[in-house]
């Protein structure tokens, strides 16, 4: 295995990544997990969600060694509990106002409860699913302060509502920023830079093309958002560095989202966990990671954080994850 | 057996020797100058296990990895852990084969079809007794609205028609309305308002006040009974449980309201049609009217049946096997009657008032 990490000619490496689960496994998981948690009328949920996390980042390699989810159902059923303790407690407020014949401030209190939570749900979500992942036993970590978070969040927000919605590019490469440049890998540094003019720029050119060609420039649309993701991450080591280039185009993605919908039509959506197999295998086999870090001096850095709260108030509110 | 172990302080990887103690069900890791480590199946967790690969973790700080790289290990230890927790089973579960989990899905197809198909329907329909009876008016008049014309009205015949219920069922005629409709097809219904039709052909087919009694008592306790507004949730169950689901009550009446117009389309099943003709039964004895006539005129229409079609028939399958369980009813619950000249009367009335 240490052939691949020679340096070449001129000190840089490759280092390969790549799913390997398989369709039928995770089929497997996904139907043992839905029939549990269809017996247990969905108390069996966390533990079915910590189940296939733990097979997706089993089955991801990274230099030669899979991925370790640590996450227990029993961490995340605390979690979910938790969650919808809140949830209620927004709801029931909400009631309580509109029974009191004040339907505008009940409204107000669930609408302004909503947008508090989401940044503190992203905060806990990543908090918790990077302290619980980690690779050769290294914990990944997000050291993002809550109140930081919060601020970009509702900066961004109303930015968004009075610029009718142009601030949106702006305000998504900032929490992107922000959130990435949070993440630690032991002592190794990500981070994510980000323009919002340029990702505004792409869209508008994504957007216009897209209705120009009735639709079928999406996937190239698709291709630039994704090739913006992956080409603008950045870890750091010491002062050793590694970069991440995407290599698909957009006919890659036409054909993988074409076959995913085929498959969605025809197995009636039991084809899912398929979908989900053949979407990792495609976006890691398109990442490609070049540099000169040496993963064998990575040392552990990050504290254990068992709160799954912000997870599980993401899952129920939708929001998704943003690695 | 060779394996990587991770110490959970750096992730350079580290050969070692591992070994499984099964009566003691323990692993033993070794590596070189370093004191062997001996840990308990209990407190391992499968990190990840597929063919040719188990990775192992255990301790909270540090969290130290086991990697092995070999299928007869992996089998073993998922074979001999008798720790009863660590997924053992699910791993079990997992590794039942593709044959078992397509049984499974099919399985689970098979209960949501059911549940959507039948548990659904069940309690849409149950749920109706949840609505309040204003909202059967409601959807009786937008029901009536649509299918009834102010010119196709008999007003002759039907003011005569509303006099012979009020004779017939003094104590409950106020909640019903009788509509004499001009048509040429042999077809009677009734709508949750209590507004009930009867069409010219019908009334022309009937011979008997007991024949007339027999089919008023038999629609009046359709809406008695909410028929049309149980049938109509049941076959609108999907969508009810969409609204359900997105907490819509407002949509859910929409959606009963836009569908009125079915109302009269709707076919009864065999349990509402029984259910409707012995508390018609039950009717008829009340104001001691012969039940005779309920099964002379479920025959009359049975001998029609083959040149209509469309009609009576179709909402209200009649079956030999309805006539023999009526004519069973009545001898097991006789009751006595008498005759009734003035609604025969009345009768006789309407039909030559009807112009054609
Ligand atoms: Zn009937």
């Amino acid at each position: 295995m240490e052939i691949i990490n020679q340096p070449n000619a001129v000190g840089k490496r490759f280092y390969p990544i790549s799913f390997k689960g398989k369709g039928s496994e995770y089929f497997g998981i996904a139907i043992v997990n839905l029939l549990l948690t269809i017996i247990t009328l969905g108390l069996y949920y966390p533990w079915s969600k910590a189940r296939q996390l733990q097979y997706l980042y089993g089955t991801t390699e990274f230099n030669d060694s899979r991925f370790e989810f640590h996450g227990t159902g029993a961490e995340m059923f605390k979690g979910f509990i938790k969650a919808i303790l809140i949830i209620t407690v927004l709801y029931g407020l909400t009631f309580l106002f509109i029974f009191m014949r004040m339907p505008i401030i009940g409204i107000l209190v669930m609408y302004l409860g909503l947008f508090a939570i989401i940044p503190l749900a992203i905060h806990g979500s990543y908090k918790y699913r990077m302290s619980r992942t980690s690779w050769r036993g290294i914990r990944f970590g997000y050291r993002g302060d809550r109140n930081e978070l919060f601020k970009i969040f509702i900066k961004g927000v109303l930015l968004t509502i009075v610029t009718i919605g142009i601030y949106g590019a702006w305000f998504s490469m900032n929490l992107r920023n922000y959130i990435l440049g949070k993440i630690k890998f032991g002592n190794a540094q990500f981070t994510y830079n980000g323009d919002g003019g340029k990702f505004f720029w792409m869209n508008v050119k994504g957007y216009l093309l897209t209705i120009v060609t009735l639709g079928i420039y999406a996937f190239w649309w698709q291709k630039d958002i994704f090739n913006y993701y992956i080409d603008n991450l950045k870890l750091s080591h010491d002062d050793k560095n590694i970069e991440f280039k995407s290599t698909a185009t957009g006919g890659d993605f036409f054909g993988l989202l074409i076959v995913n919908f085929l498959i969605l039509i025809f197995t009636l959506g039991i084809g899912y966990p398929w979908i989900v197999a053949r979407s990792l295998r495609f976006i890691f086999s398109k990442i490609q990671i070049t540099g000169d870090i040496d993963f064998n001096n990575l040392i552990q850095s990050e504290e254990n954080y068992t709160d799954a709260t912000g997870d599980d108030m993401s899952d129920m509110l939708d929001i998704g994850f943003v690695v | 057996m060779d394996a990587v172990f991770y110490n959970g302080v750096s992730a350079r990887p580290i050969d070692a020797q591992v070994s499984l103690l099964d009566e003691k069900q323990q692993l033993l890791i070794e590596v070189d100058g370093e004191t062997p480590i001996l840990i308990a199946f209990s407190d391992i967790a499968i990190t990840h296990s597929e063919n040719g690969l188990i990775v192992l973790s255990f301790g909270k700080n540090p969290n130290r990895v086991i990697e092995v790289r070999d299928e007869s290990f992996r089998s073993h230890y998922l074979k001999i852990n008798h720790s009863g927790k660590k997924g053992i089973t699910y791993f079990k579960l997992l590794n039942a084969g593709w044959k078992v989990h397509v049984l499974l899905a099919l399985l689970i197809i098979g209960f949501c079809f059911g549940t959507y198909f039948y548990f659904i329907p069940y309690i849409a329909e149950s749920a109706v007794s949840i609505l309040p009876r204003s909202f059967d008016k409601k959807v009786g008049d937008m029901a009536f609205e649509q299918s009834i014309t102010e010119e196709e009205i008999d007003s002759v015949a039907t003011l005569t028609m509303n006099e012979y219920l009020k004779k017939m069922m003094p104590d409950e005629y106020k909640n019903y309305h009788l509509n004499v409709v001009k048509s040429d097809e042999l077809n009677a219904f009734a709508l949750p308002n209590g507004e009930i039709v009867i069409y010219s052909k019908m009334l022309r087919h009937i011979k008997t006040d007991d024949e007339l009694s027999g089919l008023l008592s038999h629609e009046i306790s359709h809406v008695t009974n909410r028929h049309s507004m149980r049938l109509l949730c049941k076959s609108l169950s999907g969508y009810l449980l969409l609204s359900v689901m997105m907490n819509d009550v407002n949509g859910l009446m929409t959606i009963i309201l836009d569908n009125a117009h079915n109302l009269q389309q709707l076919s009864f099943s065999r349990t509402y049609e029984e259910e409707a003709d012995i508390s018609g039964l039950k009717l008829l004895e009340k104001y001691k009217i012969n039940p005779k006539g309920m099964i002379d005129l479920f025959e009359i229409l049975q001998k029609e049946h083959s040149v209509n079609i469309p009609g009576f028939l179709s909402t209200h399958p009649v079956t030999s096997d309805r006539i023999t369980y009526i004519k069973k009813h009545i001898k097991n619950h006789p009751f006595s009657f008498t005759p009734h000249p003035e609604l025969m009367q009345l009768l006789t009335k309407a039909k030559t008032q009807m112009s054609n």
